[in-house]
């Protein structure tokens, strides 16, 4: 991560920078000196203006002086640090290093779009992630709290051929159900719900329980889960398949990186 | 960009303006007056009565600024997946070195990707390594930084009324200032607008539906001025407007007006402000443009800004108690959420550097205030310039969205808030003050593009913060009076009334008062996690009065105080409560020719707050010195009562 063009090496530069306030590049320049820290003048410019944004006033020569000396004390406690080698024992450092390089792994593998016939081999092997759910389309009557004989009377009511929009308690999602799916109808009636229902015979009326009271219902409609076709869900399969890539290619450049490597346990044989 | 090799990346557009259009329509396999007419299946499911979806339209991936430096790879592909129940990898947490891998306990419905629209650019030159600018050490800084520092600096450029791009990166080849930028921010627009494309469900399915947009991040003075853009279809502007082309909220809706909803045939555009209570009372101020009146600039902002964000991960807006200039009583449930703990009145003024949490704040930051002040507006110029619906959302910056549940909560912003210990002694911008956020309700015929913007238009739609609570919500002149108790409800309450967002008219006779229903069911939950019971529901009411003073008061119409409470130490619920609450109300105190607005608030019981779990969670493996300060000062609440607030209805119009 420290490809820095030749020049900020440069000596002349740093005189320049230290020389003269001038809009610059916004960081720490490493010297070849380790006993000099350079401020450039880009941040004590930056570090003045969050400065004056938090006060409402410019900063005056003496908090200038306090902010640079407290970034070089922070800069000079940092290369002491480094000089220590304590960055190796730090479990902080270490994670976001390890984490750091994976990233820079998988920036640095190469991405393409899928072929379709990639794209058809990925669905067909993953069947269930994108299997179009059932649908029902049914009619219910809602009854609010647990009232058995209120729902057998109404049953009954329904049985003899009762219209339904009159009867039992309002139900906020509504009495009549066109083509709903199985997914979004366990996300609103609950998972259970939506299971028995899926079982239901169509043209008969059945009592259901969800967590609000009892639901008396007919199925009108019956459409069953099936396997995607993939145009329906080609967004879907391309988006998981360029993720699958990216993690199949990371993982191999994680795979070269390990043959240049060799383990060896202490007291043990060698690994193959 | 992470996502490789794209047609995007393959031709790089001369021409801005459609540019980013025709890219996109270059990659896809749909020919282009098809894309054009953004046609899709009509919906087997589609309901006359509406049908209640849930979504997210407030989140940020790894192509914001702030979510990239903090180390979040989640891109918005991969955003779109979790929303449909994929899991996603975010930095490891403590001194785990695998990522932590997060997946929603449901899907959503519906979502938008709604990054930075500012440093689009800048972080896609700074992250691929193709880039010219790549080497630089501007972007060196910028891939590693782990300090605050660049964030600062990136945020900075935010808060002025002329601000400029960073040039160090923008001026590519000596080229005019921030031409590298732009060009390449059009690149970036059309990849995002490819991933909401990749979601969408276009068949008669319609199981997700994804929009196209984008956050404009302008923030004078450090003030929060925020807002979301989204789009209606897959027609959009070539570029997002962000806060260096329209540097004041009025100039992005001119853009939107003259890009979009009156420029671009099929294009159509909603803004929606976010964080009021960030603002120190500069979002909902009547303040206007000079170059039209002010009644022309109020209906502008009408138009272009039907919704609010109440709730989301840095606080709720709904209302404060203590903060002058409204009289009623102290009503106990806005003591959630909180942002800041102290504060200072703005009091008809406006104070600055909210943002870093300084400042006063004004009534005008919580929706009842705002409300208030749009029909102080409404009578002093004749237009309202707030008649505000609600909407929730998260904010994330994880690329997650809907990730709302107390129990699941990873913060919000990556290695940041990622583990307990950081969350908790965190400070961007209130660590232990952060939440989860919420969700976006709408009642919308199907669940389409269409559908759900035209809700979101005329405002029947609701937030939570988090939980699926189903509410309907109607007022009228004649309802009937035994509502709850017909299973006709919406269809005769659509019939003589109108429902959440609408407005009442005058009534049919001098002593005539409004009635409202107000229909609740508790969240269903999951087969592992049931959701919670319902307290209480409330209507709230807001007026002003002959004097012109403003009042607010709070009705408990269905349930009440049940005594229910949640054990802090094992976050055992004890107390019973509701699986539904259903009201008829009529308004004892209304009076004629007094403008009003009514809106509902639905309380479930109390359950634990994440930080609740979280500090139990460390007191086990802890050293006691190292627990953080947030567990055991008391400052922050143990329990919350997650809730459920709808769009007003107003009379006799807003």
């Amino acid at each position: 991560m420290s490809r820095g063009p030749a020049w900020l090496e440069d000596p002349l530069v740093h005189f320049a920078v230290l020389g003269a306030l001038t809009l610059g590049l916004w960081q720490w320049t490493r010297t070849p000196d380790a006993s000099v820290i350079v401020v450039e003048a880009s941040r004590v410019q930056s570090l003045s203006e969050a400065w004056a944004l938090e006060h409402g006033r410019a900063p005056d020569a003496a908090t200038r002086r306090e902010m640079v000396e407290a970034l070089a004390r922070d800069e000079m406690l940092l290369r002491e640090a480094r000089r220590l080698g304590l960055e190796e024992a730090d479990p902080i450092v270490r994670r976001r290093l390890i984490q750091k390089m994976r990233f820079v792994l998988e920036d640095e593998a190469e991405r393409r779009e899928p072929e379709t016939a990639e794209l058809v081999a990925w669905l067909e092997s993953h069947p269930e992630r994108y299997r179009r759910p059932g649908r029902r389309g049914f009619v219910q009557v809602f009854i609010s709290g647990d009232d058995p004989e209120r729902r057998d009377a109404l049953l009954a009511q329904l049985e003899a051929g009762e219209d339904p929009a009159t009867l039992g308690d309002p139900f906020v999602h509504g009495q009549r159900f066109a083509d709903s799916s199985q997914d979004a109808l366990a996300r609103s009636f609950g998972a259970d719900f939506a299971e028995a229902l899926a079982q239901l015979a169509p043209g008969q009326w059945a009592k259901l329980r969800s967590s609000w009271g009892w639901h008396l219902v007919r199925v009108d409609a019956k459409v069953e889960s099936r396997p995607a076709e993939l145009e329906e869900v080609r967004g879907q399969v391309r988006a998981d398949w360029m993720e699958a890539q990216r993690e199949r290619e990371g993982e191999a450049a994680i795979q070269r990186l390990t043959q240049q490597y060799e383990i060896r346990v202490e007291g043990e044989a060698e690994s193959p | 960009m992470r996502r490789g090799s794209t047609c995007a990346r393959r031709q790089r557009p001369l021409a801005l303006g459609l540019a980013a259009l025709s890219l996109l329509l270059a990659c896809s396999d749909d020919d282009a007056a098809q894309a054009q007419l953004d046609v899709r299946e009509p919906c087997v499911d589609n309901n006359p009565q509406r049908n209640l979806y849930f979504g997210d339209l407030h989140v940020h991936t790894a192509w914001s600024f702030d979510a990239y430096l903090n180390e979040v790879r989640v891109d918005p592909f991969d955003a779109y997946r979790f929303a449909r129940g994929e899991e996603v990898e975010l930095p490891p947490s403590g001194t785990a070195t695998d990522p932590t891998r997060v997946r929603i306990d449901r899907p959503l419905d519906f979502a938008a990707v709604t990054d930075h629209a500012e440093f689009l650019a800048e972080v896609n030159l700074c992250v691929e390594p193709d880039s010219p600018v790549y080497d630089t050490s501007f972007c060196v800084d910028f891939r590693n930084s782990m300090d605050s520092e660049v964030l600062v600096a990136f945020g900075l450029r935010l808060n002025t009324e002329s601000p400029n791009r960073f040039e160090e990166i923008c001026t590519e080849g000596g080229e005019g200032m921030g031409t590298a930028c732009v060009e390449r921010a059009a690149e970036v627009w059309a990849r995002m607008q490819e991933a909401a494309e990749m979601a969408y469900d276009r068949s008669e399915s319609c199981e997700f539906t994804s929009f196209v947009g984008y956050e404009w991040s302008g923030a004078l003075r450090l003030s929060n001025l925020h807002r979301n853009v989204i789009f209606r279809s897959a027609r959009v502007p070539g570029l997002p407007t962000s806060h260096f082309e329209a540097p004041r909220a009025w100039e992005l809706w001119d853009a939107l007006e003259n890009q979009c909803i009156d420029g671009l045939s099929g294009c159509d555009a909603l803004s929606i402000p976010h964080n009021s209570n960030w603002s120190n009372g500069n979002l909902f101020l009547a303040e206007y443009r000079e170059d039209m009146s002010e009644a022309e600039a109020a209906a502008q902002r009408a138009r272009l800004e039907p919704l609010m964000e109440i709730y989301q991960h840095k606080g709720d807006s709904e209302c404060l108690n203590g903060v002058s200039g409204i009289l009623g009583s102290t009503d106990e449930a806005c003591d959630f959420e909180k942002l800041r703990l102290e504060f200072e009145d703005c009091g008809d003024g406006t104070g600055v550097q909210g943002m870093v949490n300084r400042g006063c704040i004004s009534r005008r930051d919580y929706l009842r205030g705002a409300l208030l002040a749009g029909m102080a507006e409404e009578a002093r110029i004749g237009v309202n310039p707030f008649p505000l619906g609600v909407m929730a959302s998260t904010d994330t910056h994880n690329g997650t969205p809907g990730q709302v549940s107390e129990r699941d909560y990873v913060g919000h912003f990556g290695t940041r808030e990622i583990d307990p210990q950081a969350r908790l002694t965190g400070a961007i911008p209130a660590g232990p003050l952060n939440s989860p956020g919420g969700l976006v309700a709408v009642w919308a015929e199907e669940n389409s593009r269409e559908a759900i913007f035209d809700a979101m238009r005329r405002k029947e739609s609701y937030g939570t913060s988090g939980p699926r609570i189903a509410v309907r919500f109607f007022g009228g002149w004649d309802l009937p009076e035994n509502l709850c108790e017909d299973p006709r409800l919406v269809e005769l309450a659509d019939a003589n009334g109108v429902p959440m967002g609408g407005t009442l008219g005058e009534g049919p006779a001098p002593a005539a008062k409004p009635r409202f229903v107000v229909d609740a069911l508790a969240d269903p939950g999951t087969a592992d996690r049931p959701g919670m019971p319902l307290q209480r529901v409330q209507i709230i009411k807001g007026w002003i009065d002959a004097e012109g003073q403003a009042h607010v008061e709070v009705h408990d119409v269905a349930g009440g105080d049940n005594g229910a409470r949640v054990d802090p130490l094992t976050c055992e619920p004890t107390g019973e409560g509701a699986q539904r609450l259903c009201a008829v109300w009529e308004d004892p105190g209304f009076v004629e020719d007094q403008r009003a607005y009514y809106y509902v608030r639905v309380l479930e019981n109390p359950s634990c707050r994440w930080s609740t779990r979280d500090c139990a969670a460390l007191a086990a493996d802890t050293p006691a010195d190292e627990v953080p300060a947030a567990c055991t000062n008391g400052l922050h609440a143990e329990s919350v009562q997650e809730r459920a607030w709808t769009s007003p209805i107003w009379s006799p119009s807003p």
